[in-house]
């Protein structure tokens, strides 16, 4: 009952037919009518008693000048990705719902118009019940464009979300624990002990096994082989990294040009040492802990070695030089005797 | 046998020499300490510049002779570097309210970002001890802060310390929260965005017919910037092209281009196979390696397109689709919704 080449062809061609005949059914591009332009808070974070009910807004602007922006908005759980700061959004139907979702207590509207170029302000309760645990609670409020019909091949649709983290003060359990530090190559993506160029980036792993989201505060001291202190960084977390529940987080600080609390954050403030050849020791010293909790403490400490090329090709001649000249006066004691 | 000697002693010399260079000096002049435990602070009102309380709390781990308390703020907690005092900071108007477990001290002297007590020598325990201060001026910039904690046997905090430690504060917003520039996140995604977000148009894409013998593409575009110091991340979420229950497979991994195989796949890239696409363009984010390699397609329900480590100006994306059906693709309408979803860093 197998079908020949032929039929093969007649088959496929037919089936072609059929594609492109379903591909005519579908409507030709229509007229772009709502906007797909969204400014949002990227991120809150707030402090509320247990037992506490609060309101609070959330911006949301519509960047498209000449058409409204309608949105659809979501309380959706979300998690961390990887060891970055990227946020993975739990949407499956069948999600089952975070430890530490805000879902239960948290009250948005479903839809929201904003007209073109305008802004709102949408309005939000939190309501903790009094038996809440001391903890970070957190989901984000997903604000999802709403297009045309979706029955047209590819539609696009752009969807923006508020990361929404509440601290519930009290005895929380708080515990983070270092996995590396080092100093780190960026290009090579890895950390590194022997530089041939000036390093600029440190690294560190921690995992969160307490039920706080923390960023922790610290600072990084480099001392050169004689113990002396030859560059500080005073704020080993400049973006205010965080590590969610579970997370083994990836944190990455640097030599800052300036100090200035708006330029920690920037990538293009971050300038490498000022080392001499040598070895080094890095030491870093980590502080975690709610507002008014027992501050905790870890460091680690690295050794690495600063080694530019040029160095390295100075000290061959010069030792080559020593064996050279120490082997001729060897070799003219030996004649001697 | 003597030349060999020598030669042996030189080799062990030299040797001996080259380890001494080479290993680093572990052994650094400091003086034996003990560290508070249980050690916390508490800001009454974490803004910056506010006139506020800061409650202490720590116990000693072992019992120590106490005559004096120093705290010291500073920007970084680390014991034997300079102490540099957070901008703005000022105790030198506090006053100390309250004192609990090792009481009967008083202020002995204040400066802008240190305070010392006093009191007649005493063996402390290892309960819990509260100094609470008021009066106090929170440094202005947000961010964390540092006090160093330390006592001393001597009335005045002069001399070696018997204990050390340090508690981290932070300022969550700024003097004047009017005057901050609030965080924005920016993000649109059209079939075309000729220059800014104002100016994006489409928001679907008309593939055309589906042929075996012929790739369909086409491609869409999104911008986004942002002032967060986290940057931002695009996420694209979506099934594959389906009609019913029959579906185009998603492209995983990456892969060239195959005319006549089943395959749904995106870029972020200019192509040459098929030519279609453009690469990035402005602010200081990237394209995440699964759809950065030109003429290699892929396409994850869920997956992370593009990334900015930090604050961005906006950046134009441009997503290149590639379609491809087999000879035996049942007929039908195909479609999908694909979503791009823009969340800032953490």
């Amino acid at each position: 009952m197998g079908i020949n080449k032929k039929q093969k062809t007649l088959l496929g061609s037919f089936l072609n037919l059929g594609a492109v005949v379903a591909s005519l059914l579908i409507p030709v591009a229509i007229a772009h009518a709502q906007s797909n332009g969204l400014g949002v808070t990227p991120k809150e974070t707030f402090t509320m008693n247990a037992g506490a009910t609060a309101s609070n807004s959330l911006f949301l602007a519509n960047l498209n000048k000449t058409q409204p922006l309608n949105v659809h908005l979501n309380v959706v759980d979300f998690t961390y990705q990887d060891e970055s700061g990227s946020a993975k959004l739990l949407q499956a139907s069948d999600q089952p719902q975070t430890a530490w979702s805000l879902k239960p207590y948290i009250t948005v509207p479903d839809n929201v118009t904003v007209p073109p170029g305008g802004s709102k302000q949408i309005q939000f309760t939190l309501k903790l019940p009094a038996s809440i645990g001391a903890g970070t609670y957190y989901s984000a409020v997903e604000y999802t464009a709403s297009t045309g019909s979706g029955s047209q091949q590819v539609t696009i649709a752009a969807s923006s979300a508020t990361l929404l983290f509440i601290n519930v003060p009290g005895k929380t359990s708080e515990l983070l624990t270092m996995k590396n530090f080092g100093m780190y190559d960026t290009k090579a993506n890895k950390f590194v002990s022997v530089f041939h160029s000036q390093p600029t980036y440190f690294d560190y792993r921690l995992a969160n096994n307490g039920n706080l989201a923390e960023a922790p505060a610290g600072s990084l001291v480099i001392k050169n082989m004689f113990g002396h202190l030859v560059a500080k960084v005073d704020n080993a977390n400049p973006k205010g990294q965080i590590a969610l529940i579970g997370q083994t987080r990836r944190f990455q600080g640097c030599n800052p040009k300036s100090t200035a609390a708006q330029d920690l954050p920037k990538d293009e403030n971050c300038i490498p040492f000022n080392l001499k050849p040598g070895l080094y020791t890095a030491t870093i010293a980590i502080f975690y802990g709610q507002n008014g909790q027992p501050t905790r403490e870890i460091g680690a400490t690295s050794h690495f070695w600063y080694l530019p090329w040029s160095f390295i090709v100075e000290v061959l001649v010069v030792a080559a030089l020593v064996i050279y000249f120490a082997s001729r006066i060897y070799s003219g004691m030996r004649r001697r005797k | 046998m003597k030349h060999k000697f020598n030669l042996l002693g030189l080799r062990l010399l030299v040797l001996s020499l080259l380890v001494a260079w080479t290993l680093p000096p572990f052994i650094g002049i400091s003086h034996a300490y003990a560290t508070l435990q249980s050690r916390s602070i508490y800001i009454l009102t974490s803004a910056g510049g506010a006139n506020t309380t800061h409650t202490f709390s720590f116990t000693f781990a072992v019992p120590v002779s106490v005559a004096s308390l120093q705290f010291e703020y500073c920007t970084d907690p680390i014991d034997g570097v300079t102490c540099v005092a957070p901008n703005g900071l000022d105790v030198s108007g506090a006053i100390l309210d309250s004192q609990t477990g090792q009481t009967g001290f008083s202020i002995l002297s204040e400066s802008s970002s240190t305070i010392i007590l006093t009191r007649p020598q005493a063996l402390s325990d290892t309960a819990l001890n509260t100094y609470q201060f008021s009066d106090a001026t929170n440094p202005s910039d947000i961010g964390p802060f540092f006090v160093r904690i330390s006592s001393y046997a001597s009335s005045d905090a002069s001399g070696a310390y018997d204990a050390f430690s340090s508690v981290a504060a932070n300022i969550s917003t700024g003097v004047n929260i009017n005057a901050e520039v609030p965080q924005i996140l920016y993000f649109c995604s059209a079939v075309t965005i000729p220059t800014d977000c104002s100016s994006a148009n489409g928001d679907f894409i008309d593939l055309s017919s589906l042929l075996s013998n012929t790739t369909r593409y086409s491609t869409s575009q999104f911008l986004v910037g942002t002032n967060a110091p986290n940057g931002y991340n695009v996420n694209v979420n979506g099934p594959t092209m389906s009609s019913g229950t029959d579906t185009i497979t998603a492209q995983t991994p990456p892969a060239i281009n195959k005319v006549g195989k089943s395959q749904f796949g995106i870029n972020l890239k200019a192509n040459l196979t098929p030519l279609v696409g453009a690469e990035m363009s402005g602010g200081s984010g990237n394209v995440i390696a699964t759809y950065a390699t030109s003429n290699k397609f892929a396409y994850t329900d869920g997956d992370v397109v593009a990334s900015g480590p930090g604050p961005s100006d906006i950046g134009k994306y441009t997503v290149s689709y590639i379609v491809n059906v087999p000879s035996t693709q049942p007929p039908g309408i195909y479609n999908t919704t694909i979503t791009y979803i823009c969340t800032a860093g953490f």
